[in-house]
């Protein structure tokens, strides 16, 4: 009977669960978000975050990384560096994008990291002031890597 | 050329109330948000600007859009504080004109003090632009008082309702808090070893998901406690000298195919941060 329970209640967790999901490490903590499926942060304010959004209109990773590129820009943020090639933990290849960001009174990196199959996008972010970030840049991009599709 | 949008009722509420278009001249759209009906009313908005998938139609005249805000103002703040069950989040975006650069950075200015004299903050501040956070029950005022400060080109304001999610989230909590119960019932009473274990493993899953959702119910009270307002002020460009042949000319600015995908403008630290 209890194993009963026990099945229910995971197929119920599983059918409502979000998209998406990240590996919290030590230190970072589960904030909720209205946009994401998944948001963590630690207590400096470096915040990492997932969502998925559909592939629409249907493109592949070169024309998003390009559009999310275009419209960063836009709105100020720096590139510091040219977008990369990188897989996540479960082996999907994606692009990582790397910015500066001044938002009128301090610095911030923003980190996002873009992966696009035929339906859908994983888009994971992570900013936080400069010094914070730095000081934990393996645990950020370890985090961000962690990310993937739950279903 | 916009057509003025009827008001609508709370029955013709839209199927999806997580996010809605919401009006600020009619009354009956405030009236429609705070209702009996959890979703807030959703009206047809012509888009007046490529980014204006969340734009209202132009105000008639400086006049007329006066009064009729003014109007919505004292609607929304009476039905607001007569309804605390509702919980409404604004995020508005308005561009406006002044009359030439040297007033964009003063105007910029007041409008932080308009917001930090309604109990609101600085939210953030690029050039050009300033995003303020203002209490959710006094974000009309703001509005109001910060579209005064120019010549408003763009305005918009969408109202994302997360009364039915709170609540919704409330329903959670209560039947996880039986469920929760019963669990312990049954673990006083149990058996045998492996009845024990799976019933702890299920006690300890609840009471995480318990947190999560009171985590999330104290996250939505914070976050429907203040509402955005972006204002992006401009001047009139100088003069431009004439291009003499030969001479070399900058490239302009690369142009961006507009896309119908409203998360590529989510996508930043200001959301990430903030949500």
């Amino acid at each position: 009977m209890f194993r009963k329970i026990a099945l229910c209640l995971s197929l119920l967790a599983a059918a409502c669960g979000p998209a998406s999901r990240l590996a919290a490490p030590d230190g970072f903590a589960h904030l909720g978000g209205s946009d994401y499926d998944d948001r963590i942060g630690t207590a400096s304010g470096v915040v990492v975050a997932t969502r998925v959004v559909p592939n629409d209109p249907k493109a592949n990773l070169d024309f998003w990384t390009k559009a999310i590129d275009l419209r960063l820009r836009q709105r100020g943020y720096e590139p510091t560096g040219a977008p990369a090639d990188i897989k996540n933990d479960a082996g999907l290849p994606g692009r990582e994008l790397r910015y500066t960001y001044f938002d009128g009174t301090r610095k911030n990196r923003y980190y996002l990291d873009v992966y696009a199959t035929s339906r859908r996008i994983l888009l994971v972010e992570a900013a936080g002031e400069v010094a914070d970030v730095d000081a934990s840049t393996a645990q950020v991009i370890a985090t961000m890597r962690s990310a993937h599709f739950r279903s | 050329m916009s057509t003025p949008p009827s008001a609508a009722t709370p029955a013709s509420a839209p199927e999806a109330p997580a996010a809605a278009e919401a009006e600020l001249a009619p009354p009956g759209a405030v009236d429609g948000a705070i209702g009996a009906s959890p979703a807030p009313v959703s009206h047809a908005a012509n888009v007046t600007a490529p980014a204006a998938a969340k734009s209202a139609p132009p105000p008639p005249s400086s006049t007329g859009s006066t009064s009729s805000t003014t109007s919505t103002t004292s609607t929304a703040k009476k039905g607001e504080a007569d309804n605390p069950d509702v919980l409404v989040v604004y995020d508005g975006n308005v561009s406006m004109m002044v009359g030439d650069p040297a007033k964009v950075s003063t105007t910029l200015e007041r409008i932080v003090d308009v917001a930090e004299s309604l109990g609101g903050h600085l939210a953030g501040r690029r050039d050009g632009s300033v995003s303020v956070r203002v209490p959710s029950a006094r974000f009309h005022e703001a509005f109001d008082k910060i579209t005064a400060l120019g010549d408003v080109t763009h305005q918009s304001v969408t109202a994302e309702d997360v009364s039915e999610e709170y609540h919704d989230a409330q329903v959670r909590l209560q039947n996880l808090k039986s469920t929760q119960k019963r669990l312990q019932e049954f673990l006083a009473h149990s058996a045998s070893m492996s009845d024990m274990l799976t019933v702890e493993h299920e006690l300890e899953r609840v009471s995480m998901e318990i947190d999560r959702i009171e985590g999330r119910m104290r996250f939505l009270r914070d976050h429907a406690a203040f509402s955005t307002l972006s204002v992006a002020v401009m001047a009139p460009p100088k003069s431009q000298p004439i291009v003499v042949s030969g001479t070399k000319v900058l490239p302009a600015s690369p142009r961006i195919l507009p896309l119908h995908a409203e998360w590529l403008d989510e996508l930043g630290v200001q959301t990430l941060v903030s949500n």
